[in-house]
């Protein structure tokens, strides 16, 4: 089973199908139409990033090269985790950036909601899993598939 | 990371559980970036979270459990621009001004909270927290907790402050625990350029298509760009100003820039020259066929007679003093040579509430500008245009980032937009731009 070894950020226990971006992913771009919840699958709403727009990110897992977007971004990752749309995960090749590690700790210590960030996998992480690919998360930072 | 002894009891609870949180998530967030410990900050902060509307802001319900716990902000911070709710477009319909204040049902409350835990008052409502006017400005090398990106990229990068870019509630939290990690954008190495980026051209060329370009070819990185300094006169020439605030902005719209060395212009380029690159750093090289290029894509693609704009939109981020002045005394001219007292497309120009009330004060032109049917106000036009109860169909404005942010927002040079503004069309204004600049538009003088 391939697997990849990275840096658990928001530490958690995850399985669930791969959404792959290789263009920056952009959070607020991509959930800011449906911050008033009264949905039950959030999708990506950015059209500027083709591979994931229309695509559901509720409990999955998203590998992106890295975040892009403005420091709305904060705000952005702790409103979709308060209304259970969040993705499961996150998974980047390189360091998280600070709006996007700022916002998943604020939905980890104030709402207890985790939202599962691994990164530092590398850059083959992108190579190697394709969207709807069956990811395994481990607390380790231990990606499977 | 090094904590204190006295970060390591509130950790442990000494000063209850809100301060507990609040000093664990400014831990956390330093260990995501691998800081050696907390630091003072030693300024007023700019935070990004002006209003309640969620997913925009924090929650009501979060600010008021700081207000409960005691804690407020050692120094009065500035925020981005408040809501639409106060403001008065003569075209927004009973209508939705009703569903606007459904939209905001915490607007009150959040905005008592805000000012309880420090916001120093309604004129720091900005975007350009740095004007003169609102005289939020860091000093060279004070190492401060701002958001707004294009805000924190001006700081670091022209006055030479030290912040990172903070994403919202992580700005408020900083201020009001009065701590930043000591990592990334607060060190000298972190500081030093990742991207050597040389610029081939020879005319004028735009800071918005620049930064763009830059932005979307760096990410996150730190570009060193050479090739301007001749343009710029070193910063001394009079557009300077404008060309640095549109280059940082739009270099964090197009990546995640929160600072860049221009050779020969920007503070500490010039103090440290060429040192401040890195020695793996990589290079770029950008002529003037790439910049005509990606300033076309930028533009409108298609005639203004087609789009039929219904408003104009300018100050993404606010404009300044001699902006908003240049801009009227445009108008004026403009309305005279056609023969007109009415603008044909509704016009609104934002900036910093203290800077609307320095021109309102000094400007005769105020006067007229209302009369024609412009409006002048101090709202965010990104939050206006992913409003759903308020953006219009159509939009037109000079702003890269309201383009990028906004559905149905087109770019047209400055010149174009002064005919749309008077006579509903641009007369070919529309054309593919060259991504040069004439130096003859309003915001170019100013």
């Amino acid at each position: 089973m391939p697997c990849l070894q990275g840096r658990a950020l928001i530490a958690g226990e995850i399985a669930a199908p791969a959404a792959v971006s290789r263009v920056g992913f952009n959070p607020f771009a991509s959930f800011c139409d449906q911050f008033d919840g009264g949905i039950d699958t959030a999708v990506c709403g950015d059209p500027q990033n083709a591979e994931l727009f229309g695509e559901p990110l509720t409990g999955r897992i998203v590998l992106a090269p890295f975040c892009v977007g403005s420091t709305s971004a904060g705000p952005c990752w702790e409103r979709m985790a308060e209304l259970g749309l969040a993705p499961a995960g996150l998974l980047l090749p390189g360091d998280v950036d600070p709006l996007t590690a700022g916002g998943l700790i604020l939905a980890d210590v104030w709402l207890d909601t985790p939202i599962v960030c691994v990164d530092r996998l590398g850059p083959e992480l992108l190579d190697r899993v394709e969207t709807g690919d069956e990811l395994r998360v481990g607390r380790d930072g231990v990606v499977s598939w | 990371m090094d904590l204190t002894r006295d970060e390591r009891a509130i950790l442990d609870g000494s000063r209850g559980e809100i301060p507990r949180k609040l000093l664990l998530t400014m831990v956390r967030f330093g260990e995501a970036m691998d800081a050696e410990r907390l630091v003072p900050v030693e300024g007023p902060g700019h935070l990004v979270i002006p209003e309640s509307k969620p997913g925009v802001g924090a929650r009501t319900e979060f600010l008021e459990s700081l207000v409960d716990a005691g804690v407020r902000a050692a120094l009065p911070f500035t925020a981005d621009p408040a809501t639409i709710l106060n403001e008065t477009l003569s075209d927004l319909t009973d209508d939705q001004r009703q569903r606007l204040a459904r939209a905001y049902p915490m607007e009150v409350r959040y905005r008592e909270a805000l000012t309880k835990l420090g916001l120093r008052d309604a004129g720091g409502l900005t975007c350009t927290p740095w004007f003169e006017e609102v005289a939020n400005r860091p000093s060279y090398g004070q190492i401060v907790a701002w958001a707004e990106s294009s805000a924190v990229v001006y700081a670091n990068s022209v006055i030479g402050a030290r912040t990172h870019r903070n994403p919202g509630i992580i700005d408020l939290i900083s201020n009001v625990v009065g701590k930043t990690p000591l990592a990334g954008l607060l060190t000298d190495e972190g500081r030093r350029a990742s991207w050597l980026v040389e610029v081939e051209a020879a005319g004028p060329i735009n800071g918005q298509v620049l930064g763009y370009l830059v932005g979307r070819e760096v990410g996150d990185g730190i570009p060193w760009v050479s090739g301007l300094a001749d343009m710029l006169k070193g910063g001394e020439h009079p557009a300077s100003g404008k060309f640095l605030r549109d280059f940082g902005t739009n270099a964090s719209v197009g990546g995640g820039v929160g600072l860049f060395h221009l050779e020969g212009v920007t503070v500490e380029a010039k103090r440290y020259g060429r040192r401040l690159i890195r020695d793996d750093a990589r290079r770029l090289t950008i002529d003037e066929g790439r910049i005509e290029s990606v300033g076309a894509s930028l533009r409108a693609d298609r005639s203004v007679e087609e789009l039929r704009p219904n408003k104009v939109l300018l100050g993404c981020p606010h404009l300044t003093y001699d902006q908003l002045c240049a801009w009227t005394d445009a108008v004026e001219g403009e309305l005279a040579s056609a023969g007109r007292d009415r603008l044909a497309v509704e016009t609104v120009f934002v900036a910093a509430p203290d800077v609307v009330s320095r021109f309102r004060a000094e400007h005769p032109g105020f006067a007229t500008l209302a009369l024609a049917g412009g409006h002048v106000g101090s709202f965010c036009l990104e939050a206006f245009m992913q409003d759903p109860i308020l953006a219009p169909a159509c939009v037109v404005t000079n702003s890269n980032k309201l383009r990028y942010y906004s559905r149905n927002v087109y770019m047209l040079d400055d010149e174009a937009l002064l005919r749309v503004m008077v006579t509903g069309n641009a007369e070919g204004g529309a054309a593919p731009s060259t991504g040069a600049f004439s130096g003859t538009s309003p915001e170019d003088r100013a």
